[in-house]
């Protein structure tokens, strides 16, 4: 795997502590008015020429990842209680449906990061398209909200 | 998000510039928390992110304290935060990161789509607990950053004792806490400590970095401040079971040994039961001068930008606390009240000679040996300066007097000191 497009002018070690993950499975909010994955929803802020919030390395690396939310069958409700909360903080900017997935080989790296201990960011290969994610499922946090 | 231009204005009032923290992010922040340039609490949330004119929105606000603490604390969800928070503004800012409008808005004025769903609360995983502290006296002349040096050092001694107590009474984990004072910061008047945490064995010095002591402290502070009254019935019949918050101290309690791989003890809820108790009055003496230079005290937990309001004490609670505190104790070991003035031997330790209120050591009657604390209040209306009254704080001297005790069991809680004069 090759990850230019993360280290494109800068000098900071945002793939440190990261590693390949194609076993465990992960859930992904979608932006607002899409009902399911698409390419536009694995855009990193940088790529959407958004510059990072901070200027230190935690900003300039979390704005070339893109976030996903690791889950099992033992922590799905507590990881889906974290999927509507963005949905319900953020609604103008967030879809109601969340899309389960697992990475295919050579999509990307992952290391998990802030407080919320299910919250990974995810660093793009510079190959990366849709064709390396497998889609499992997607799911309504509107209707699980209100259900 | 649109906003009409007629909330446009010029203002820094809402712009973090300090104390940043980010609560939820995905991608982007999407809620997060700082402080403007005058030190005001702000909360944000990020409304949109617009590719066509290239623009983020973003939804500040200024809480008071209270609503700021309920909103952390999930005790408010966010839309019931926003409908009542009453300096609400929307940022617009530049893909590079420049500000370009700050509009002042109401509730009504953030468009329908953009209004967060009812019932979404500030995630827990936030309440990071940690081993820093912070007394924020308020109210009187903390107001104005004034704090009386004894008084705080008897606050600051007595809280460290507070945090310490608890720790000890964990049997069997071998820790030695220290409460360290650390340097004010600007509040009205904060008291800061960090609570150091020494293994006196070695064989078990590997443990406690996982062990959530702090978190035992933290949820026992909570529980004293807004739900002991509410339980004084379980200690009064001495049944828990109807206490979902006597339960979930005992777990933790439990947890902490589990954590620390050391057996718990087998009467985990009298531990617990009696560290209550013994905490609420270790409150007592906390909030002894309250009411003079201060009226209430803020416990928050955390540095300064990870505070968690812990409780607040103010004269309503403290009173129900002690109430509470002296209901369980009368019904346990009984009251006694003296008909008649009687004469006893005082050593009046403290005493405001103008409210005529203070506190004294005396003798328990069964065992000299051990001593209560009575709160006195010494009547009539004669100035009490250069009397007998005063001879314990000035002259070091034991003081005969006359006075009416309360009794509850063996100790002495009260005396009303009958005014002679010499």
């Amino acid at each position: 795997m090759t990850f230019e497009k993360i280290a494109e002018n800068n000098k900071c070690k945002c793939l440190d502590n990261t590693s390949e993950d194609t076993k465990n499975k992960y859930y992904r909010v979608l932006k607002k008015g899409n009902a399911e994955l698409n390419a536009q929803d694995l855009l990193t802020n940088y790529e959407n020429n958004i510059k990072p919030k901070f200027d230190n390395c935690e900003g300039i690396c979390s704005n070339r990842a893109l976030s996903f939310e690791i889950t099992n069958d033992e922590v799905k409700e507590v990881v889906l209680d974290i999927l509507r909360t963005k949905f319900g903080i953020t609604p103008g900017l967030k879809s109601r449906f969340a899309t389960l997935i697992k990475f295919e080989q050579d999509a990307g790296k992952l290391k998990q990061s802030g407080d919320d201990k299910y919250h990974y960011d995810f660093y793009k290969d510079d190959n990366f398209d849709m064709t390396k994610v497998e889609i499992i499922e997607t799911i309504d946090l509107g209707q699980q909200n209100e259900g | 998000m649109k906003v009409d231009e007629k909330h446009l204005i010029k203002s820094k009032l809402p712009l973090i510039n300090k104390a940043y923290k980010a609560i939820i992010t995905d991608d982007e922040d999407i809620l997060f928390i700082g402080k403007n340039e005058y030190n005001n609490k702000i909360i944000g949330s990020l409304l949109d992110i617009s590719q066509e004119e290239r623009l983020l929105s973003y939804l500040h606000s200024i809480p008071n304290d209270n609503l700021y603490f309920d909103f952390l604390n999930s005790k408010i969800s966010y839309s019931e935060y926003l409908r009542t928070v009453e300096n609400l503004y929307v940022i617009k800012q530049n893909f590079d990161r420049s500000i370009t409008r700050v509009y002042n808005i109401q509730y009504e004025d953030i468009v329908s789509d953009y209004l967060p769903i009812e019932n979404t609360f500030c995630p827990k995983y936030y309440k990071e607990h940690s081993y820093d502290y912070t007394l924020n006296l308020r109210g009187k002349e903390a107001d104005e950053n004034k704090g009386d040096p004894s008084k705080v050092g008897m606050i600051q001694k007595r809280f460290a004792e507070f945090i310490e107590d608890r720790i000890k009474n964990l049997k069997g984990f071998n820790v030695a806490p220290k409460a360290n004072l650390v340097p004010h910061t600007a509040g009205s008047f904060n008291i800061n400590f960090e609570l150091e945490l020494h293994q006196k064995k070695y064989k078990t010095d590997l443990f406690i970095t996982n062990t959530k002591l702090d978190s035992y402290i933290n949820e026992m502070i909570s529980y004293i401040v807004e739900s002991f009254p509410r339980d004084k019935e379980c200690f009064i019949k001495d049944n828990y079971e109807d206490s979902a918050k006597i339960k979930s101290l005992n777990k933790l309690f439990i947890d902490l040994y589990s954590q620390a791989n050391i057996d718990a003890p087998e009467d985990v809820s009298t531990i617990v039961k009696e560290d209550i108790l013994k905490a609420v009055s270790k409150i007592e003496k906390i909030v002894e001068d309250m009411g003079e230079s201060y009226d209430r005290i803020e416990i928050l937990n955390g540095k300064e930008n990870y505070e968690v309001r812990l409780g607040l004490l103010d004269k309503t609670n403290v009173t129900q606390i002690l109430n509470s505190l002296e209901e369980i104790d009368i019904e346990k070991n009984g009251l006694k009240e003296d008909e008649y003035y009687k004469d006893y031997q005082v050593y009046i330790y403290h005493l405001n000679t103008n409210t005529r209120v203070g506190n004294a050591l005396i003798k328990n009657a069964e065992n000299s040996n051990e001593m209560s604390k009575p709160k006195i209040k010494i009547m009539g209306d004669e100035m009490l300066e250069k009397t007998k009254y005063t001879k314990s704080l000035y002259l070091n001297q034991w003081i005969d007097v006359k006075a009416k005790a309360k009794k509850i069991g063996e100790k002495y809680k009260a005396l009303e000191i009958e005014y002679e004069n010499e």
